[in-house]
């Protein structure tokens, strides 16, 4: 084996790849995204872990698509070719899952964040009392595989998609629970909802011919002069984006709530001379 | 030529097309090439065509190309009814009505282009004269309002929205919650049809108003957030996300990605909207209910504590705690409300019925808490502890509550149910302060001005009780913000207690008598200051403007050379009164109760008591100096009136005030005052009168700030428009009156115009009458104590001035006539005396009448624009007049003129129209409807005899006919049996001319003039050549 050969090369540019957000220092943010990159760091992968970081800043990762019990995704080497990664996660057992759902049931924010879209704190303290852990305990938890030549699994590869698996999570606590082995739905079904969230369409509107009645056609009818009741217009408006949380599974460079609101916020000044004339 | 703009608005486009009478127009040529595959609607026989739709374009600075749209119109078998009686006739059976497909030329807007057309849609539709905004155009000035106000409270989120062809584009969605989904339905129920009638040649639009207003708002709120792009820092390689941001912020909405990748993210933004969209959808809403703590039994609240209930012990600080309780309430049954907490515990079954068991609650009361608790951190708090009942809180939090989250939850489209002491300003009662004038030994009126300084105490009260410094420390002390008194919840506010605190230890504040006015009328800076208390004088005062007391009435002044009627000696009462303290009044009596006789008392009345000689600067449009010289004249002879006006006018400010000082009363004219501005301000006023005051409504123009910037002692200002039905209005005419008092124009906005405009806040409303109501005095001729001291018909001389092209054609046509007539005789000489008359009336009429030119209409006479003005103020009070002419010329361009001015239809009756056409037009015009033509315009020879026209009370006589039979038979047509109302009879007259000089002949000798004037003009052809020179030649007053 010659050191031109395996030693260290440089990855081929990759376009269009899945870039971590996060450009220096710690990599998540929320806390369960630390949490599982602290699992990875505890494995004890050295150098790797640290090219694999670089890697994932550059957006080396191509492709990610996370099923239960399973994490597969390309990760663009110094081969022309991405090579194929996957991760395989043991999933938690329905006994488990039951045990889960009651525990969180019982704490209703928590549940009411979960169903929203965002982790509580206390998630992993309630999945502890129930007795099921909720991130690999073991490097053992995790079967890990990648089709480049590196004989050290796991390759700075695998690593690189830790940590945007890590970033993921962030946005969308969701994911955790698919990798174990529960989609969204199937988990709010546990929480004593629904199995399957009902579609949400709107009632179709019946079509409404135009009058024939010419006063009735050119005139209308009087606007309310209190079209907006008695409700003033507020000094500074209530972002509706900025109630429902960050976007899920959020790959942009920009920080989307902060551009949401300033940009809202900017058309509210705009908005009012319109309606104040 | 009247044109309608109209716009429909359909795909993602806003159409404007225009409308005008059966033209010959060119439209838009249909496109060249392959022949189309559908067949072809008609062309709109009422298209203005691509010329003059292409010219408001670039007026308006549009975007947008020249195009076509199919309209689907209301149409007779003969075409499309028109929106107004002056595009066409409306048709005589209304039955034959169906919808039909025209083609007509257009400009499909997109959002910029939307925004520049509907903020320059003005308020009373008028573009320019003859130019109009239809209501459908009207109503989507109101739909883009509503668009901002969400913008306005953010009630919007980003979206990406995936089109058929495969395309997508990121786009800003309206949510439309609680309040929002209120207001487009009722909006939506106000839309004309007309608003939504772009289709195609094979079908009719059929998509609902409320549909069709979603979509609008939401193409409308999606282009007022994009309006000013920023960049934002461009990713180094882009992801789909970054890339929807940048679209969302940015110029270009279009998405380019892989339809497989769309799709995913699609999804993505779909489940983290869910929140909203359950909200939106579900049959319920969660409601937040702040209960207050129970209290058994309020000390000092009833009827039996009065005297010894001492202040201290009415206050009452009760400990049991507060709650905000979550409920849930179907949109339904809004009364009905169903405590979260027994849906958790499987209960609610009666909501479950209600809603059908279609939804999916848990989930929805789920989301709803996290929205919830992120806004409103108590909620997020109360949901760890278990079961979702609500939470408990202290005062404090209570008012945390009230005035920081509230707002925010119910923007949200949750449901906030808030105890009824609670306003947007706080609790209804509150600390509030008085003054109280310490002496009052002033003597009202003789000496005391407005600026003198008077002394006061602050007194504090809560709610009807007094309260001491201790009372204050012990509230102070209670340490928390909500209090009972009296049964009443009070909000106390730490700064409020200091402030109040600290008005009490300052003794013997000073404040002149004007601010105190103001103060007691609730026009202070504070809004804790809640009148003054004061004794004498100063109370009289306030007493008397706010109408707790009378005016006294005030003997009409010696040289007033008429008799007051008894509203007439009360409204001149007033004015003395309000002139007495130098405050600003409106005297804003209808049309013809004599607001001109009133104020000239009042000048009398001034000049006969004051020891030196005021002198008065009354300004008014040019169209009536001539009246009021008349005026003056007639009523008020010893006033010495000068008359600013003309070419010869004296233009130094050291002359000027030389000949001021010798004259009683200055009148000028709008034009001048800003003109002349520099001299007329050097000459110290005693008192000032603006007569149609509503030239100065607006603050910016240069003569509104020209009227502001003279000094004078008191201030009058005369209108007969209602002014306080137009609030915008309001600031400039009482910035004039009475400087300060509404505040600074921003503040008056903030205060005043906004939240009356856009909510018709009901204390706004109130605080504005208050502060108004003591210097406006506005009479109807209805009023109950009015109509008895008036005339059935009234009749009055409307004398006009001459514009300098009238005058110098005048001029003109008197030397050459009677040149003329030096060489001529018998059969002739008479003709040509007739030929002469005429001419000269042409020339009072209208230049344009004289040369037969068909020259411009507009501001070329002093008659037409004095009838403009008149019918302004008819219309304006809706009500009906008759316009006599004896030329048939003469009422065409008055009745182009009037369309074009009010956009309303005026119809004209003289000897061509046919007896059918004649007697529609009479059922019209005596039709009850408010959509009826309110002018009608009528030849003398035609009209004046044998119609039934009692639907109108004002008749105006543009020129005269020299016998009254003729003239009172005319007037006959209004004022006879079925006429429920006080007529009016307006005949004009231009001043020093012809027309003035008979009128002076036949008044001076009426008997005789009636024996000879009988036969109608002959008369006038008996004169000398010298007689005639008298008669006709021009005096200078008439120039204007």
């Amino acid at each position: 084996m010659s050191w031109y050969e395996w030693g260290p090369t440089r990855p081929r540019e990759a376009k269009g790849g899945i870039k971590a957000r996060n450009k220096r220092g710690a990599f998540a943010e929320s806390w369960w995204g630390r949490r599982w990159i602290e699992v990875l760091e505890s494995f004890n992968i050295g150098e790797r872990l640290g090219r694999g970081r670089t890697y994932a800043r550059k957006g080396q990762v191509l492709d990610l698509k996370i099923d239960p019990g399973l994490v597969h995704a390309k990760v663009q080497g110094s081969r022309p070719y991405p090579y194929e990664v996957t991760i395989k996660m043991k999933p938690l057992i329905d006994a488990q899952w039951q045990k889960v759902g009651k525990a969180v049931s019982d704490d209703t924010w928590s549940a009411a964040r979960l169903i929203s879209g965002e982790m509580p704190e206390t998630l992993e303290d309630t999945f502890k009392s129930a007795g099921v852990p909720l991130f690999p305990a073991r490097l053992g938890d995790l079967t890990t595989q990648c089709s480049c030549p590196d004989w050290s699994n796991p390759c700075k590869h695998v690593a690189a998609v830790y940590y945007l698996l890590a970033e993921s999570f962030d946005n969308d606590p969701f994911l955790l629970f698919r990798l174990r082995g529960k989609s969204r739905d199937e988990f709010i079904g546990l929480l004593g909802g629904m199995a399957k969230a009902a579609a949400i369409e709107a009632p179709p509107v019946p079509p409404q011919p135009l009058k024939v009645d010419a006063t009735a056609f050119w005139q209308g009818r009087l606007v309310p002069a209190d079209l907006y009741g008695a409700a003033s217009l507020p000094d500074a408006p209530t972002v509706l984006a900025a109630t429902l949380g960050p976007l899920p599974f959020w790959r942009g460079e920009a920080d989307f709530l902060d551009v949401v609101n300033a940009r809202v916020s900017k058309a509210a000044a705009s908005g009012r001379k319109l309606v104040e004339g | 030529m009247s044109v309608f703009f109209h716009a429909a608005f359909d795909a993602g486009r806003l159409w404007l097309w225009g409308e005008t009478a059966r033209a010959s127009a060119v439209p838009l040529p249909p496109p060249r090439g392959r022949k189309p595959r559908q067949p072809r609607a008609l062309s709109n026989p009422f298209d203005i065509g691509a010329e003059a739709l292409d010219e408001i374009a670039g007026l308006m600075d549009l975007a947008a190309d020249l195009d076509r749209a199919t309209l689907w119109l209301p149409s007779t078998a003969e075409g499309p009814v028109a929106s107004s009686p002056l595009v066409d006739e409306p048709p005589e059976q209304p039955g034959d009505i169906a919808l039909r497909a025209w083609e007509t030329t257009a400009l499909g807007l997109e959002a910029d282009d939307i925004v520049k057309l509907l903020i320059e849609c003005p308020p009373d539709r008028t573009f320019a004269p003859g130019l109009f905004a239809a209501a459908d155009l009207v109503y989507w000035t109101m739909a883009l309002r509503f668009a901002g106000a969400i913008v306005t409270r953010g009630a919007v989120l980003p979206d990406l929205i995936q089109d058929a062809d495969g395309s997508a584009s990121a786009r800003w969605r309206p949510a439309f919650l609680g309040r929002d989904a209120q207001a487009l339905a009722r909006l939506a129920h106000a839309m004309p049809d007309a608003a939504r009638s772009v289709g195609t040649v094979a079908a009719a639009p059929d998509t609902g108003p409320a549909a069709v207003l979603a979509e609008f708002v939401a193409l409308m709120t999606d282009g007022l957030i994009r309006r000013e792009p920023d960049a934002l820092p461009k990713p180094s390689v882009a992801t789909l996300d970054d890339r929807w941001l940048a679209a969302l912020t940015g110029d270009d909405a279009a998405l380019k990605a892989d339809p497989h990748e769309i799709r995913e993210f699609a999804q993505r933004i779909e489940q983290w909207r869910r929140p909203v969209a359950v909200t939106a959808g579900s049959p319920v809403r969660l409601c937040f209910r702040l209960e207050e703590p129970l209290v058994l039994t309020d000390p000092g609240d009833g009827e039996e504590d009065d005297e010894d209930g001492q202040n201290a012990t009415a206050i009452v600080n009760p400990d049991g705690p507060w709650m905000v309780r979550f409920l849930l309430q179907p949109h339904d049954d809004p009364s009905l409300l169903v405590p979260a907490a027994d849906l958790w515990n499987g209960g609610g079954s009666e909501l479950a019925r209600l809603t059908g068991g279609k939804a999916d609650l848990k989930e929805f009361l789920l989301l709803s808490f996290a929205q919830a608790g992120r806004l409103c951190p108590p909620v997020e708090a109360s949901l760890k502890r278990g079961i979702p009942e609500g939470f408990e809180t202290d005062a404090t939090g209570a008012v945390d509550f009230l005035t920081k989250y509230a707002a925010g939850l119910e923007q949200a489209g949750f449901g906030v149910l808030l105890p009824s002491w609670w306003t947007a300003k706080g609790t209804k009662t509150r600390i509030s302060a008085r003054a109280k004038v310490r002496t009052s030994k002033m003597q009202g009126g003789s000496g005391l001005s407005l600026d003198e300084l008077v002394k006061f105490d602050w007194e504090v009260a809560l709610g009807d009780q007094t309260l001491s410094a201790q009372d204050l420390m012990a509230l102070a002390r209670l340490k928390t913000p909500l209090v009972r008194v009296r049964g009443q919840w009070v909000l106390l506010d730490a700064a409020e207690i200091k402030e109040a605190a600290a008005r009490l230890k300052r003794r013997g504040e000073q404040a002149t008598v004007r601010d105190l006015v103001r103060m007691a009328l609730g026009g202070g800076d504070d809004s804790d200051i809640e009148g003054i208390a004061a004794e004498g004088s100063i109370d009289e005062l306030l007493g008397r403007l706010t109408g707790r007391e009378p005016i006294d009435d005030l003997p009409p002044p010696k040289g007033l050379d008429a008799t007051l009627r008894p509203y007439q000696g009360r409204g001149y009462s007033w004015l003395s009164f309000l002139r007495r303290w130098e405050l600003g009044a409106c005297l804003a009596d209808d049309m013809g109760l004599g607001k001109t006789i009133q104020t000239l008392a009042l000048i009398q009345h001034d000049r006969e008591t004051a020891s030196s000689r005021p002198t008065v600067l009354l300004v008014c449009p040019t169209s009536v100096v001539g009246n009021w010289q008349r005026e003056a004249a007639r009523f008020t002879p010893k006033l010495k009136v000068m008359i600013h006006h003309g070419a010869a006018r004296t233009r130094t400010a050291t002359e000027l005030r030389r000949e001021c000082r010798r004259h009683d009363l200055v009148v000028t004219s709008y034009s001048l005052l800003q003109r002349d501005a520099e001299a007329l301000k050097s000459v110290p006023w005693t008192g000032m009168v603006l007569d149609e005051a509503q030239n100065i409504k607006n603050p910016e123009t240069r003569q509104a700030k020209a009227a502001r910037a003279m000094k004078s002692g008191y201030r009058v200002a005369l209108t007969g428009t209602p002014v306080e039905n137009n609030v915008g209005d309001l600031w400039s005419l009482m910035e004039f009156l009475n400087p300060g008092f509404l505040g600074t124009q921003t503040a008056f906005k903030r205060n005043f115009f906004v939240p009356i405009q856009t909510r018709r806040d009901e204390d706004a409303i109130t605080r504005l009458k208050s502060l108004t109501g003591p210097f406006v005095l506005r009479r109807l001729k209805t009023d109950k104590s009015i109509i008895d001291d008036l005339p059935e018909k009234l009749e009055m001389k409307v004398f006009c001035t001459l514009t300098k092209e009238q005058a110098s054609l005048y001029a003109a046509v008197v030397e050459e006539q009677l040149n003329a007539l030096e060489q001529a005789d018998g059969i002739q000489r008479r003709g040509m005396v007739l030929a002469t008359l005429a001419k000269l009336k042409q020339v009072c009429n209208h230049p344009a009448q004289f040369l037969g030119d068909n020259t411009a209409i507009e501001g070329r006479s002093g008659k037409l624009a004095r009838l403009t003005e008149m019918l302004e103020e008819v219309l304006a009070v809706g009500e009906k007049a008759l316009v006599f002419t004896q030329f048939t010329e003469m009422g065409d361009m008055i009745q182009r003129h009037l369309q074009e001015n009010f956009g309303r239809e005026v119809i004209f009756l003289h000897g061509g129209v046919p007896k059918a056409k004649r007697d529609r037009m009479v059922e019209r015009f005596q039709n009850d409807s408010k959509d009826g033509p309110p002018i009608f315009l009528l030849s003398l020879k035609a009209g004046g005899t044998g119609l039934t026209l009692t639907a109108a009370n004002h008749v105006f006589h543009y020129d005269r006919w020299w016998n009254p039979a003729v003239e009172n038979q005319a007037t006959d047509r209004a004022f006879r049996i079925g006429q429920t109302k006080q007529v009016q009879v307006h005949k004009f007259i231009c001043a020093g001319t012809l027309e003035d000089k008979i009128d002076e002949m036949i008044e001076a000798k009426k008997g005789v003039a009636e024996a000879i004037v009988g036969a109608g003009e002959d008369w006038l052809t008996e004169l000398n050549t010298s007689q005639l020179r008298d008669l006709l030649s021009l005096s200078r007053e008439a120039v204007g």
